[in-house]
């Protein structure tokens, strides 16, 4: 599941697998605006198969964070 | 009159609030102030006329820049901060800009800019070595000089640089606080970029009237719900794609707004099924559908709210002061129903594009702006939009307009938003390719080519139907048909290269 997370990561932000980490926030990383974010919640919830309620979309501000946020959801990672 | 001194000019001594963002607020003599440090140590360095570029984003540095930079009677060239260096770099250059004042999480974006760059940090190390300027007799820069450069939308790589003098956008103003009826008890909840001419004449409008402004600054638009509650918020405006994120991902239309007057809707065609939506769901708020382009100032008509189920699909009439007519190819108005260009003249109107003598002339004849969209005009004079000049599509010899068959696929069911671009096609000249975006991951696509059969005449009939994640949107938040082309171009010529 970690794999299909960091793939997401890859093809919406264009960035190296060893680029990611915990600590990749949208606070440290320029590309990573709203626009991206929402991509970025549409596709959890298609690969995923969830539904990400509003308070989570916007606590989801790092990799760590999401990893949590997804566990949540039943999601194991 | 100087556009910064008209904007304050009755509001830089009230001892009320003038931005609010999460953390902090700014009332009104404090905003002036900065503005008016910020005026002085330009106009100490640079010269009247001089284009002093700014980078930021919605701020309170934005602001005092840009009306800062203005009052001095230089010239404030509003940049885009999601641009890329590259873009950037194309953008100071062109423009000749003889500064950047940028905000700090901004400066490395500026690395290998040669200008003058000034950070956020230098300016607030400025300390008034006179008491704060003031330009109460001897303004520097008004009336038809310029006073601002915006970008247009479009792809980065045809982007004009708009030439606005201070009458333009006071007019434009003016006009703005007429129809929306604003006041100093308005608030505006803010989620458009302050670069863009749309969000621009919020600030405008709001400043010269003594009100408000919230600057949303979440990772999500969808904290707006709670937000324009939160802060009191009486107005809120955004573009389609605003409104489209909101009604399919939030409770935005769910929720009992307090204080919440009216929302304004511009900057493209928002599909009249969310328009209805939302004015079932929230009918004690006043929509405003408008329309406008940066080359205008921002603002070019409005439909009243009144009107709005009635003449739904119209962008209105003109906006005082503005005169706007729908021509054919030999410059008569068009008979009613028929399509022709929509030409607009006021005193709204840009000085023209910055270095670019042709682009301008094409634009402006006569004293009209011609404003490359194709509409139509009913029996009561209200105008509808066809479509784009130049996005009309030839195939089999019939000018099709990609919004026409837009407007009917989103009606699709589980269908959330269209695009249809033209594709060079041997036999029809071009083809029509739609790009989808659906609900769920079931693939709707030969439900949809069965729906457009029943519903299209067969020169409307996309040739192809993709179904796509999302829509790719330029930084004026418009979908960008251009990407749409290339990718159309190599997913389907490639394809049928072998073929043919």
């Amino acid at each position: 599941m970690l794999d299909k997370l960091i793939k997401i990561f890859i093809e919406l932000f264009g960035l190296e697998r060893d680029e990611i980490n915990h600590d990749l926030s949208y606070h440290n990383y320029d590309q990573w605006d709203s626009l991206k974010h929402l991509n970025l919640v549409q596709r959890l919830e298609d690969v995923f198969d969830i539904e990400i309620e509003m308070d989570d979309i916007i606590a989801m501000e790092s990799f760590g964070v999401i990893i949590k946020i997804l566990n949540k959801y039943g999601v194991e990672i | 009159m100087n556009l910064t001194k008209w904007l304050f000019i009755s509001s830089k001594y009230l001892n009320k609030e003038a931005i609010l963002t999460n953390s902090e607020t700014l009332m009104y003599p404090q905003i002036f102030n900065y503005a008016n440090k910020i005026s002085f140590f330009i106009a100490s360095k640079f010269e009247k006329g001089n284009i002093i570029a700014i980078l930021s984003h919605n701020s309170f540095f934005f602001i005092a820049s840009y009306l800062g930079v203005v009052k001095s009677g230089c010239i404030a060239f509003l940049l885009d901060p999601k641009s890329s260096k590259e873009e950037l770099e194309q953008y100071i250059s062109k423009s000749g800009a003889n500064c950047i004042l940028s905000e700090n999480r901004l400066l490395t974006k500026l690395k290998n800019t040669q200008n003058n760059v000034i950070s956020e940090t230098t300016i607030s190390l400025i300390t008034e070595e006179k008491p704060i300027f003031d330009f109460t007799d001897k303004y520097i820069g008004e009336g038809d000089s310029p006073a601002v450069i915006m970008l247009t939308s479009g792809s980065s790589s045809n982007k004009k640089m708009v030439l606005l003098s201070h009458k333009n956008i006071i007019s434009n103003t003016k006009s703005i606080i007429n129809y929306l009826k604003l006041n100093e008890n308005d608030r505006i909840c803010v989620v458009l970029p302050f670069h863009y001419c749309y969000g621009t004449s919020l600030l405008h409008s709001h400043i010269h009237v003594g009100g408000s402004l919230f600057l949303h600054n979440s990772i999500f638009i969808g904290t707006v719900t709670k937000e324009i509650n939160e802060y009191n918020c009486t107005g809120f405006a955004g573009v389609p794609t605003t409104f489209f994120i909101l009604q399919n991902k939030t409770k935005f239309l769910d929720n009992k707004y307090i204080d919440l007057r009216y929302i304004t809707q511009a900057g493209g065609k928002l599909a009249s099924s969310i328009l209805k939506k939302i004015k079932i769901k929230i009918p004690y708020v006043d929509i405003y559908v408008m329309y406008g382009q940066t080359e205008a100032s921002a603002r070019l008509s409005y439909l009243p709210p009144e009107l709005l189920l009635k003449k739904i699909d119209s962008i209105g009439k003109g906006i005082p002061g503005v005169e706007l007519k729908v021509i054919d190819d030999n410059n008569k108005p068009v008979d009613i129903g028929s399509v022709g260009e929509l030409i607009a003249k006021g005193e709204n109107i840009m000085l023209g594009y910055l270095n670019d003598e042709k682009a301008t002339k094409q634009k402006l004849k006569n004293g009209f702006l011609h404003t490359g969209d194709l509409a139509k005009v009913d029996r009561d004079g209200f105008i509808y939009i066809i479509g784009r000049k130049d996005d009309l599509i030839k195939t089999a010899g019939h000018r099709v307009s990609p919004y026409e068959i837009e407007s009917i696929i989103i009606t699709f069911p589980g269908v959330i938003a269209c695009a249809i671009v033209g594709l060079e096609d041997n036999l029809l000249g071009e083809s029509l390719v739609a790009y989808v975006v659906i609900k769920s991951d079931y693939d709707l696509k030969e439900e949809i080519f069965k729906m457009c059969k029943k519903k299209l005449v067969s020169y409307k009939q996309p040739k192809h139907i993709k179904i796509i994640k999302s829509l790719p949107i330029n930084s004026n938040m418009k979908v960008d048909r251009n990407i749409l082309k290339e990718k159309a171009r190599q997913e389907f010529i490639r394809n049928e290269s072998g073929l043919l």
